[in-house]
């Protein structure tokens, strides 16, 4: 009687199954496709920026952008004054005008207008973005917008966190 | 006869797996997903339009009267830390005919509100915990904002939308110095637009629509949507 020979299975080889990878690839993609924004400007939400909610709806347009947050009053991206305690430094200040902010705002209005002249470029409107902290008082946002005014920027456009649709 | 020596039987089916390539579609995924998240938004960004008190909105008139059939109304909101100040010409603020009290204020007062829950909803969101907190009495931006309806009063009419004070869509906002930034923008909010009433259809303003059912805040009826920032009560 032989032996019978030992039955000796293959070794089986192991196959990744991405198909539930690849499920959940497909309905993260389909949703960030929805979440694509083409936004034209950006908002940097901080400890010391808070944008209000809102029920507006408006969408924002390309313009200067003033933020001021509860640390400081920055001019596209560029730095201009510190805020404490929810006012900046008096003397900083020429009664409501503050110095600082109008000597930017004014060489940006004297650029765009500059430019306002060259074939191609459109006029210049006066508009203003304002992004600012929901906690700011008014006093500070009385003299941003009346440095703004003097600066010859006089058509605001105060940015919140608006409602989808 | 030996059955090692059958031969093995032949199916019919000779199925052979064919396994699908995935990688190409795994680099797509993988250039696709981060990149689409660093552009994902997941807020929306809005802009709420105002302008100086010197070159304010003009008011939106298709004709000008020599003898107007009622006074303009000249809207104004008061902010202070004791509640809204609403005044007007029209009847319901109680202000008078010239829209100035003499003496002491009689003009609409909306005092704070103390409904912790209303606080909570307006100051924090509805969020509950975290950084955010609500002050014990906040301003009644609800019942201002019911007040601005009624003043308003959008409604239908033998299929036309009617308003009282048709041609008005300026506000005055004048807040105190120490009143926060997030109260006037939800005063802005009060005083902007309403949801449309029942009894008809709105529809846009533009070539196509009917002017009698149009509303330049579509899908929405304009209350006061011309918004002014004024210096201030003090």
């Amino acid at each position: 009687m032989g032996k019978k020979a030992k039955f000796r299975p293959e070794d089986p080889e192991a196959e990744l199954n991405i198909t539930s990878l690849m499920d959940i690839m497909t309905i993260i993609l389909v949703f960030l496709l929805k979440s694509y924004s083409t936004e034209e400007i950006t908002v940097t939400p901080s400890e010391d920026l808070s944008l209000p909610n809102s029920s507006a709806r408006l969408k924002p347009e390309l313009a200067v952008n003033a933020v001021v947050t509860k640390a400081s009053i920055t001019v596209d991206g560029v730095e201009i004054l510190a805020v404490s305690g929810g006012a900046v430094d008096p003397g900083q200040k020429r009664g409501t005008l503050i110095s600082p902010l109008f000597d930017r705002l004014k060489d940006l209005a004297d650029r765009e207008k500059a430019n306002a002249e060259r074939p191609g470029y459109s006029p210049f409107t006066g508009r203003l973005l304002l992004q600012i902290d929901k906690d700011i008082p008014f006093s500070l946002v009385r003299e941003v917008m009346y440095t703004a005014g003097q600066a010859q920027f006089g058509e605001f456009k105060f940015v919140v966190y608006g409602q989808e649709g | 006869m030996s059955k090692r020596n059958r031969k093995p039987r032949k199916s019919d089916e000779d199925v052979k797996e064919i396994v699908l390539n995935l990688l190409p579609f795994m680099n797509l995924m993988t250039l696709l997903i981060p990149f689409l998240l660093l552009s994902a938004s997941f807020i929306t960004i809005a802009v709420i339009d105002s302008s100086l008190p010197a070159i304010g909105a003009p008011q939106p008139k298709d004709k000008v009267d020599e003898e107007e059939k009622e006074p303009p109304l000249n809207l104004q909101i008061g902010i202070t830390e004791e509640g809204f100040t609403v005044s007007g010409t029209s009847p319901l603020l109680g202000c008078g005919t010239a829209g100035k009290a003499d003496g002491e204020n009689t003009c609409k007062q909306i005092p704070l509100s103390d409904n912790a829950e209303y606080c909570q909803e307006s100051q924090c969101g509805g969020v509950t915990g975290g950084d955010c907190r609500p002050d014990p009495a906040c301003h009644d931006v609800a019942e201002l904002r019911e007040l601005i309806k009624r003043l308003k009063n959008p409604r239908w009419e033998g299929g036309s939308l009617v308003t009282d004070y048709p041609d008005e869509g300026n506000v005055i906002i004048a807040p105190n110095k120490s009143i926060k930034y997030s109260v006037l923008i939800g005063v802005m909010d009060a005083t902007r637009d309403m949801e449309a009433p029942s009894g008809g259809e709105l529809t846009p303003v533009g070539p196509g629509y009917g002017k009698e059912t149009s509303s330049e805040c579509y899908p929405d009826v304009c209350l006061f949507p011309y918004v002014v920032v004024a210096g201030g009560v003090k």
